[in-house]
């Protein structure tokens, strides 16, 4: 029986035959994520334990079989896309809640528990999971720990790292790690292999339970709209309030562009006619909030915004926040597709990096919108395109030339959408050969045969031993 | 034998020599060569717009924060002797002040790291801006390591805004029972406090809240501080620094845990983090074990990038 054949066998018999794929027309459901690259596995598993999870991974590493984690399928660098073919494990069975611990607070989380779910089940305690991803209606723990995801309310928080003491992880030879744990920091000469392990990208091991750090809810939150003329004046404003000490717990800009879409589709109130607004949250005790939100106001009219605007109540507030958080669904007004980029620049440097991206975008016949975490200048430049006039390839190289604008501006090629496929051939604008083989390294002392998500964001020409699967590669173009 | 680096490449290059000779390499005085990166001190740059800034190793965390301060800014690094201590040497340690309660460690606000491998290769790690998830973040991995993967040549950090109108309530004569409830009530308050910190000498406790903001904000905090006990309030009071951390535990367990080893020993003497878990005792209980599993992750890491053992760490003290 060929290794393949043998694994599914195997893996049937370990798992039950409802937790394991191996229809070609179901597993064409699990050939994608959201971004642009597919590639189609030869096995979806479903395991509902770690002791599942790490029997699936010494089978599949006797097979010599790749192995490729799986959440809610919604990043977007092909972080979950088999591209080498091989095993997917989706956690979408693994949801439990384990414990929370508001004493201390912390939760322990199964991969599959989805981000806002965690924090909804959380409220009647007081506390919440800070991270807060566009996506997290349907993003999932362990997703958000392979990619460290980040969102709009990490301006203040922080990352999703900075929200996980501890994980249990099943390494490449099926063996099982207990990493950190519920204190908040560990003794001088013990690793933070909790801290390599987040951000990793499903290329190190396999997450099975996270323990999260809670955030207690602010007493007060005030929510602020400003709108501008220019889009300059807005990019001034975020430099202005760096400067007065004001760190607001979120700062969105979206470009008008974008915002007649999304107020089409939303009717969240926003201005039809403007060049860009700023979104912005400030958060914290009463006082401090009346406070901020004046400062935050004055400091928006001084830059030349023509009106600011704050929620006066908790409806209010949502129904702002409503039009950013639906905002990437409310694009489908504009093109047919869209490529949300992820980008990241100095903040100071907001209104001249915008303006090069436009001239990008005119270069390669497409209109770029810009919708984006202004307050850490973390972009998310659009690309509008029509996939079925051929217009992939154009826009993805569009796309690596924004990139190349945001390095050049001392930036990076990914603030939290990770590198994943997408991203891969950039890694070398940022880092050296130097760099990139001491992650090799890093790699192989994890991971030593490659066979945890292969062919991810390390350049391929620096991976020794590739894996080659029965892959069927969608890619046009590049 | 000592040398001394003023740049990364003479770092690196002195790892590489020690490296052909079969000996072992420190920024401390463990290795048989003593590097000493003291003449490193270059700022590399500084983004006050960004709050970004880049530095040497070899900067003392006084010379930085004195840069800093020009434009109201900070980094959050306590020390007892920050003339004397460098950042290579605060990043080694990971260690953890006060300031820890509102900002984090060091682990939560480095950006990007410069280091010499073992192949005596200036790698990098991270980069200049406060958002960044490119490649691996075994930044994480080098704080706290107290070099034993390498030497560290450069760090990036973010900087925060230096809080104003900072005060300080001190609730003393406490019961371990009374330092618990302050404890869970800030936990369970809407309030951010700067600093959450415990003294306990000879039976004496006391448990100093450290915050900032305007008059309006501050008298809150007093309103509030009142309901938690009778706090004498000081103005002005930068909390200042401790004695390196060695004992840490989930914050809810910490105060029955510091009261069962005070039962053991009579004699207990704690300074430390109450909010987080993060203390330094004496006398000192022994450090927890580290999962099999997480050691095995760990040599299989040494393995791999110091097979020759190059780098000895920091196991025989400590020094700037």
């Amino acid at each position: 029986m060929p290794p393949l054949a043998r694994l599914a066998a195997d893996l049937t018999a370990k798992l039950g035959a409802e937790n394991v794929l191996t229809d070609p027309l179901a597993r064409t459901l699990y050939e994608y994520d959201g971004g642009v690259d597919r590639a189609q596995p030869d096995l979806v598993v479903f395991p509902r334990s770690r002791d599942q999870v790490a029997a699936i991974v010494r089978a599949a590493a006797a097979a010599g079989v790749p192995i490729v984690a799986r959440g809610a399928g919604t990043g977007l660098s092909g972080g979950a896309v088999a591209r080498e073919g091989g095993v997917v494990v989706a956690f979408n069975r693994m949801r439990r809640i384990l414990e929370v611990d508001v004493e201390n607070a912390r939760a322990v989380v199964e991969p599959g528990v989805v981000n806002l779910e965690l924090s909804q089940s959380l409220a009647p305690t007081g506390f919440y999971f800070a991270p807060d991803p566009s996506s997290q209606r349907a993003c999932t723990l362990g997703g958000n720990v392979a990619e460290n995801s980040g969102g709009p309310h990490t301006l203040l928080h922080g990352v999703t790292v900075n929200h996980v003491t501890g994980l249990e992880i099943v390494l490449a030879d099926g063996s099982v790690a207990q990493l950190g744990g519920k204190a908040g920091e560990a003794l001088a000469g013990a690793w933070d292999l909790t801290g390599v392990v987040v951000g990793s990208e499903g290329t190190l091991a396999l997450v099975t339970a996270v323990t999260v750090k809670l955030t207690r809810l602010p007493e007060a939150v005030g929510t602020l709209l400003a709108i501008y003329d220019q889009v300059g004046q807005a990019a001034e404003t975020v430099t202005a309030l760096t400067a007065a000490g004001i760190t607001p717990s979120a700062c969105e800009m979206m470009d008008g562009f974008c915002l007649r879409a999304i107020e089409a589709a939303t009717g969240a109130g926003y201005p039809m006619d403007s060049a860009a607004v700023l979104l912005m949250d400030v958060e914290g005790l009463r006082e401090e909030v009346e406070e901020d939100a004046e400062r935050v106001e004055a400091i928006c009219r001084a830059a030349g915004a023509r009106s600011v605007r704050r929620a006066a109540d908790a409806p209010e507030r949502e129904l702002l926040w409503k039009g950013r958080k639906n905002a990437f669904g409310a694009m489908g007004r504009i093109s047919p597709n869209n490529y949300v980029m992820d980008g990241v620049i100095p903040r100071t440097r907001i209104a001249p990096v915008l303006e090069e991206i436009e001239a990008v975008g005119r270069r390669h016949g497409f209109r770029i919108g810009n919708m984006f975490h202004a307050g850490d200048g973390n972009l998310h430049p659009l690309v509008f395109f029509d996939e079925r006039a051929g217009e992939l390839p154009r826009a993805l190289a569009c796309s690596h030339d924004i990139i190349q604008v945001c390095v050049a501006a001392g930036g990076s090629i990914t603030g939290e959408h990770g590198v994943g496929i997408e991203k891969q051939d950039l890694m070398p604008l940022i880092f050296s050969d130097a760099d990139l083989a001491y992650m090799e390294r890093i790699r192989r002392a994890f991971n030593p045969d490659g066979l945890l998500n292969p062919n991810k964001m390390i350049p391929q020409s620096r991976l020794c031993g590739e894996i080659r699967g029965n892959a069927a590669l969608y890619r046009e173009g590049l | 034998m000592n040398v001394s680096a003023a740049t990364p490449a003479e770092a690196a290059a002195c790892v590489r020599a020690a490296g052909e000779a079969g000996i072992s390499c420190a920024a401390s005085k463990c290795g048989h060569v003593h590097l000493d990166l003291r003449p490193m001190q270059a700022v590399r740059f500084y983004q006050p717009g960004d709050l970004t800034v880049g530095a040497d190793a070899g900067l003392t965390v006084a010379a930085l924060n004195a840069l800093l301060a020009g434009h109201g800014q900070f980094v959050p690094i306590d020390v007892a002797e920050p003339e004397r201590t460098t950042l290579g040497a605060v990043l080694a340690r990971h260690g953890s002040g006060p300031l820890r309660q509102r900002f984090g460690t060091v682990r939560d606000f480095v950006l990007g790291l410069e280091m010499v491998n073992d192949r005596g290769e200036i790698v990098h790690c991270g980069g200049t801006v406060v958002k960044n998830v490119a490649g691996y973040d075994w930044m994480k991995l080098m704080i706290g390591a107290r070099g034993a993967l390498g030497i560290l040549t450069g760090v990036n950090f973010k900087v925060f805004p230096r809080p104003q109108g900072i005060e300080s309530a001190c609730f003393r004569g406490l019961s371990w029972p009374q330092v618990e409830a302050i404890r869970s009530g800030l936990l369970h308050s809407p309030l951010r406090p700067l600093a959450i910190e415990l003294q306990a000498r000879g039976g004496e406790r006391a448990v100093t809240v450290t915050y900032a903001g305007s008059a309006a904000v501050r008298g809150r905090y007093r309103r509030e501080m009142s309901r938690l006990g009778a706090p004498e309030i000081t103005e002005g009071a930068w909390p200042a620094a401790t004695p390196p951390t060695n004992a840490v535990y989930p914050p809810a367990q910490a105060v029955a845990a510091l009261q069962a080893w005070e039962e053991r020993h009579q004699q207990l003497s704690v300074t430390g983090r109450l909010g987080v878990g993060a203390f330094h005792v004496e006398p000192a209980p022994p450090p927890p074990p580290v999962a099999p599993a997480a050691a095995g992750l760990m040599r299989r890491l040494k393995q791999e990038l110091d097979p020759g053992g190059l780098f000895h760490g920091e196991d025989c003290g400590p020094s700037a």
